[in-house]
């Protein structure tokens, strides 16, 4: 059971960093094209803006996910860090818990939303909104699974404060 | 209530729930007590995401990813050295001087932290400064950068306080001047008290072929200032353009960047644009809750109360985003306080972009405060010190920058000039 979850959340970690890196770049070049053609073609696109901010909705919720997995996610860990081992211990586990529910939250009233706007459809693209919001159980389900993958892994502790530092690399 | 949630808050993230995770669940907690439908949740976490400006959050940070990997800072190290190495404590100076280059290109704190240091303290340690020393003095040059444009920082205060991106952008360069001359005559004086050595005085034809090698880096902000001030693109435009020509740069022209580096800086890129839009939607989420409960009136009547106008509000700004910045982090800190604060600000008649200006400001100093700020730990990860040895040589220009913040959070004039010159 925990080898097959670990199988899963390695294949699904794959595709999410495929996934996150493909917006990114869509992303990116649908602005520039929209400068592009409003200057080259004076051409306002239409659709570039919000093109560009679903992708980015999606963007941001999937680099949760993928960043729950990395425990990434800005935290403050300097009162944990000097507990006695067991008292950490205690403490890491509830903090766990605690994104796991709100994680668990985020698919259920996800899909509620997605339930609830079925009918309604972008301006520009004529898309159905549901679309945008699936991104919220998507991703929340992807952080359901890293966090049981990484608890079932045993890294808790050592992976956690390892990953704080990097997470601290990476931004500003 | 709001009072209960905000504790509710503080406990989760003394506890270490990541900050984004804290904040939804406090709104939740409200929301259940409150029968309110949990779709909000979703609803409102994504509204907080959809943003048409947010998008230059992502972009600015490829930007600078490419322009690291791209070998540019070393460039611009190399200009700062010739320019400024012979005064006294030289590469010191060389330190500050190439931050504020660097940080022209790149929008995050840390990531210059990481960027400058990993150049500069082993070349510091190399000419006799102590470990600690070099550490400190990367500290206080990235904690000034931060006022540099582009900043993510400013990018997320703009949008959440509909305040002007391209005006906060050319307002905080006065304040940032101001304060790297200040760091600069303070090495510059410690440098001569301690004998720190200065480097020879590079010749005109050095500053000149370093200049020519750093020219078309540091030509990049000319166009993203000029480009928003000239109304040829928007901020999250002109930040895609920036994308595209760091990518110039670092691919055909210096060709010192590899298809796997790129790709890993595109995905990191996602990773980090997730934490910080995370916080911005669960910040969204409480911020709603909040509104619906009233709280910011509450709070605002509160703190009118206490009187002490606008000079007591701006030392309390200070020293809220003292505080929680350096627990919180620079973005989080605004996302959670400028929606509450801002309308204060407004009401007391401070003008938003001024006072956007000295949080900011103030964001710098709390970022690398000791011994929990996250920017002072990069730091301290690449000079191989502990913050608490780092602590001692870094109180001196922490005070002093401090110090240049309160001048600046008192004489709006030298924030709001340029933009005013500038027809802002």
């Amino acid at each position: 059971m925990t080898r097959r979850l670990q199988t899963l959340n390695r294949v699904l970690v794959a595709l999410e960093t495929y996934a996150v890196g493909g917006l990114v770049i869509t992303v990116s070049a649908v602005v520039l094209l929209q400068v592009l053609m409003r200057y080259l073609f004076a051409y306002p696109n239409p659709w570039s803006e919000e093109v560009s901010r679903f992708c980015f909705i999606w963007m941001s919720l999937l680099g949760a996910s993928l960043a729950v997995e990395h425990r990434a996610h800005f935290g403050f860990d300097q009162v944990t860090k000097g507990l006695a081992p067991r008292a950490k211990k205690v403490v890491e586990t509830f903090a766990s818990a605690v994104v796991l529910i709100f994680s668990l939250l985020l698919v259920a009233t996800g899909i509620a939303l997605m339930d609830l706007t079925m009918g309604e459809r972008s301006p520009a693209l004529n898309l159905p909104v549901a679309l945008v919001y699936a991104a919220v159980p998507v991703s929340g389900m992807l952080m359901v699974i890293h966090m049981l993958a990484g608890r079932a892994g045993g890294g808790g502790g050592a992976s956690h404060s390892a990953a704080q530092a990097h997470s601290a690399e990476e931004t500003g | 209530m709001g009072g209960l949630l905000l504790g509710i808050f503080g406990v989760l993230v003394l506890v270490a729930v990541p900050i984004g995770f804290a904040l939804a669940i406090a709104a939740v907690l409200a929301i259940v007590v409150a029968d309110l439908p949990l779709v909000i949740i979703p609803q409102q976490i994504v509204a907080g995401m959809d943003s048409f400006p947010m998008l230059a959050v992502p972009l600015f940070i490829l930007a600078g990813f490419i322009m690291d990997v791209g070998g540019i800072s070393r460039r611009l190290v190399t200009l700062a050295r010739t320019l400024v190495g012979h005064l006294p404590g030289g590469l010191g100076q060389v330190v500050i001087m190439a931050e504020m280059f660097f940080s022209g290109v790149s929008g995050s704190t840390s990531a210059d932290a990481a960027a400058i240091g990993g150049i500069m303290v082993p070349q510091l340690t190399a000419n006799g400064y102590s470990r600690a020393r070099a550490t400190a003095i990367v500290s206080a040059a990235c904690g000034m950068g931060i006022l540099i444009p582009p900043a993510i920082v400013m990018v997320v205060y703009g949008v959440i306080g509909n305040v002007s991106i391209g005006a906060l952008f050319v307002a905080s360069i006065a304040p940032a001047l101001l304060i790297a001359v200040g760091l600069m005559t303070q090495i510059g004086w410690q440098a001569r008290k301690e004998g720190w050595p200065a480097e020879e005085r590079a010749s005109f034809a050095e500053v000149r072929r370093a200049a020519i090698d750093a020219a078309l880096p540091l030509f990049m902000i000319v166009v993203i200032l000029g480009g928003i001030r000239f109304g040829f693109f928007t901020p999250t435009e002109a930040a895609a353009v920036a994308v595209a020509y760091a990518l110039l740069l670092a691919g055909p022209v210096y060709r010192s960047l590899t298809a796997r580096d790129l790709w890993s800086k595109v995905v990191q890129t996602a990773m980090v644009s997730g934490m910080v839009l995370f916080v911005v939607g669960a910040a969204h989420l409480l911020g709603w809750v909040l509104a619906v409960m009233q709280v910011p009136q509450t709070l605002a009547s509160s703190v009118v109360g206490m009187g002490g106008g606008q000079a007591g509000f701006m030392v309390l700004t200070i020293l809220v985003f003292l505080v929680l910045g350096a627990i919180l982090e620079g973005v989080p800190a605004v996302v959670l306080l400028a929606p509450i604060l801002l309308p204060l600000a407004r009401e007391l008649g401070i003008d938003p972009v001024h006072y956007g200006t000295v949080i900011v400001a103030t964001q710098g100093i709390s970022v690398f405060l000791p011994p929990v700020g996250v920017s002072l730990l990069v730091a301290c990860s690449v000079g191989g010190v502990e913050p608490a040895e780092v602590a001692r040589p870094l109180w001196p220009y922490l005070a002093l920058m401090l110090g240049l913040t309160v001048v600046i959070a008192f004489l709006p004039g030298v924030v709001l000039w340029l933009p005013g010159v500038l027809g802002y």
